[in-house]
């Protein structure tokens, strides 16, 4: 158990299963296990684990706390060999593969550490991309943009201004932007069409200080205005003081950290 | 699939470089696969081409392809002569419209020199039934006259009234030749395509004419000069071959039976036509090879274009994450490649067929004046757009390869970027 939970924690027991847990929890995670194909031990064990909706979280990470994997089974790439998981309301495990991706592209904004644009596009066609895979946010941002026939693009250059980019940068490649742009391009991106999921990966590793604290200030700000709820994994805490609630994934993970020598698959930095 | 099909273009224009090498090398085999192609459909016309308008080709006995050769190609010797009286057998046979007659032996600077009469200008037709014509000069008329043919002119540089000396034999050397008689060049004939450029014309009396003193088959006599031999009246008494125009088609092989029957002395006809077609059935083995080298580089066009898919995928695994990140499925990723490679492979065949024609359209003029090949520009033939589609549908098949890796990839790097 977790300080985090804790808050909680005398509410669950109360809870419906269904209805009631969609509109209180974006993420439940329930005696989860999770090890890589073959590995002789799981990397992630997490007894019990929710985030409230709307909620931005702080996960401390540092290396080897089993941060990708829990990325991954948060993005329902992967899928537990135990337990269960509850995305917005949705048993992932339930799903098929297809079906995850789906998911993931309708429900899931992601920001990667760094490296988030397909360098051959330019940074509006960047930011539309979120749309080309997933129907429901396409429509989303049509309904509204009152099905304006460039809502997309309207809704993209939108999210750009309101992220400090000016139009000038917003035709040219994304491979001539400077990191903390792009990182500002990827979180445009990430909330096109209003997931009601936004996941960071370490979004601010690459920038210095000052642009952090903005960076973070501003995602924030564009994920309240999305009724989102955010995700932010981090493995430095100073940034742990700009969140409502911090969680300790060392901790939240059951299993001891010499275990992360398994680790095939982690990251290693 | 459209938002694919952008992807895939944006992508590829990401990496113009190696893009454009890859399809540069399916460029040139696609290229050189129709270019063989091409080369070998107007080689077996122009070599069917070769004599038309004759029915039938009469020599001493041999084999078809023997009596075709040294008559119309100009290759091999005959095996024996035919008596002059024979010939006028069956010059005036009834079902006979015309003939040419053929004296061959003599050479004249490695070109073959043929004994022949007017009739020959007359009768002796290429390609599409097209008769011989002069690009300068006439006919010959007097003794010492030759009309030469186009490539002759070219490659010895001879105009007209050039003085040309004959050699007994294919041998150009000290005793063997006919000194005491020179030539003069009287007309120059157009180019053809066909052996009758390379060949030397002159009238079947000058081979008798300059053969006095030889007729042992070596020079052993004294030889008479050029103006005694032309006070002098020859009659040729042995040719080597003649061409026969028959009143009628339909007796072609009745008169090639009794040629072949004939009782004074074994003789052989072909119909040009069958014995052209069983010369080439013997060269469709160089044809093959032709092709087969050509389809190699393909496959090495492909190859090529393969190993730069594949190094190219380990730099794109970020690419495939974040496409990944927003949703797309493994199918996705598989598609993306897959419509790359049929992008690459696509153009490329364009090019190599824009090439092709390009290249058709500039050498073209300079062959039919050089060669007097006609080269018909056409649209592609139904063989050639199999082939095309084999192509396109193999370079489908091998964009599989590094679909396949990228799907693999794809699912085991899951959101993990690595670079």
């Amino acid at each position: 158990m977790t300080d985090f939970q804790s808050q909680n924690h005398t509410d669950i027991g109360a809870l419906e299963p269904s209805q009631t847990t969609q509109a209180t929890f974006a993420v439940e995670l329930n005696k989860v296990q999770f090890s890589w194909p073959k590995a002789k031990q799981a990397i992630l064990d997490i007894a019990d684990f929710k985030i409230q909706a709307q909620q931005h979280l702080f996960v401390k990470g540092p290396s080897g706390s089993g941060k990708s994997t829990l990325l991954s089974l948060l993005t329902a790439i992967n899928t537990p060999q135990q337990g269960s998981i509850n995305l917005l309301g949705t048993d992932i495990c339930r799903l098929k593969q297809g079906q995850r991706d789906q998911f993931r592209a309708d429900n899931i904004g992601y920001i990667f550490q760094q490296f988030n644009l397909l360098p051959y596009l330019s940074v509006i066609d960047n930011v539309c991309l979120a749309c080309e895979f997933s129907k429901q946010r396409k429509q989303k941002v049509l309904d509204e943009g009152a099905n304006h026939k460039d809502a997309v693009r309207i809704e993209a250059k939108r999210l750009l201004t309101a992220l400090n980019l000016p139009d000038e940068i917003q035709d040219k490649k994304a491979s001539h932007l400077s990191i903390g742009q792009q990182q500002r391009v990827a979180a445009a991106r990430a909330l096109m069409g209003s997931p009601a999921l936004v996941i960071a990966d370490e979004p601010t590793s690459a920038l210095d200080h000052d642009n952090r604290e903005a960076f973070i200030k501003l995602l924030m700000q564009e994920v309240s205005r999305n009724q989102a709820t955010l995700i932010f994994v981090s493995h430095d805490p100073t940034l742990e003081p700009l969140f409502e609630q911090t969680i300790d994934l060392a901790k939240l993970n059951q299993n001891p950290l010499e275990q992360a020598q398994f680790n095939q698959q982690g990251e290693t930095v | 699939m459209r938002n694919l099909l952008r992807l895939a273009i944006n992508s590829l224009l990401n990496r113009k470089a190696t893009v454009l090498l890859s399809l540069f090398t399916i460029a040139i085999s696609v290229l050189l696969l129709l270019g063989v192609e091409q080369v070998r459909t107007q080689a077996k016309n122009s070599f069917a081409n070769t004599i038309s308008g004759t029915d039938l080709i009469v020599g001493a006995r041999s084999g078809q392809i023997n009596l075709l050769l040294y008559s119309v190609f100009r290759i091999g010797n005959a095996t024996n002569n035919i008596d002059w009286k024979t010939y006028q057998d069956f010059k005036d046979h009834k079902s006979v419209k015309w003939t040419v007659p053929f004296s061959l032996g003599d050479s004249h600077q490695g070109f073959r020199v043929l004994g022949t009469n007017q009739d020959y200008f007359k009768h002796y037709k290429f390609g599409k039934k097209q008769p011989l014509i002069f690009a300068q000069g006439k006919q010959f008329d007097q003794l010492f006259e030759a009309v030469i043919g186009a490539d002759v002119a070219q490659t010895l540089g001879y105009e007209l009234d050039s003085p040309m000396v004959l050699a007994h034999g294919m041998k150009d050397i000290g005793f063997s030749k006919h000194d005491n008689a020179p030539f003069k060049v009287i007309g120059i004939l157009a180019p053809t395509g066909t052996p009758v450029d390379k060949t030397i014309h002159v009238s079947l009396e000058a081979i008798e004419a300059i053969h006095v003193g030889w007729e042992s088959g070596a020079f052993l006599g004294h030889a008479p000069s050029a103006d005694n031999l032309e006070a002098r009246e020859f009659e040729p008494k042995q040719i080597t071959a003649f061409l026969m125009g028959l009143k009628s088609k339909i007796h072609t092989f009745h008169v090639q039976r009794e040629v072949n029957d004939y009782r004074l002395e074994p003789l052989s006809a072909i119909v040009p036509g069958i014995a052209l077609h069983e010369l080439w059935s013997l060269m469709s083995v160089a044809e093959q090879a032709l092709l087969i080298v050509s389809v190699f580089v393909v496959i090495a066009g492909f190859l090529g274009m393969l190993a730069s898919l594949l190094t190219s995928l380990n730099e794109r695994r970020r690419e495939m994450a974040i496409l990944r990140a927003l949703g797309a499925r493994p199918h996705h990723i598989f598609s993306l490649l897959v419509v790359e490679t049929g992008i690459i492979c696509g153009l490329g065949i364009m090019l190599g067929m824009g090439l092709l024609y390009l290249i058709l359209a500039i050498a073209s003029p300079i062959i039919q004046q050089n060669f007097g090949l006609a080269i018909n520009i056409t649209a592609p033939s139904q063989y050639e757009l199999m082939l095309v589609a084999c192509i396109q549908l193999s370079g489908l098949l091998i964009g599989i390869i590094p679909a396949i890796s990228a799907y693999r990839q794809s699912l085991s790097d899951g959101m993990t970027i690595r670079i």
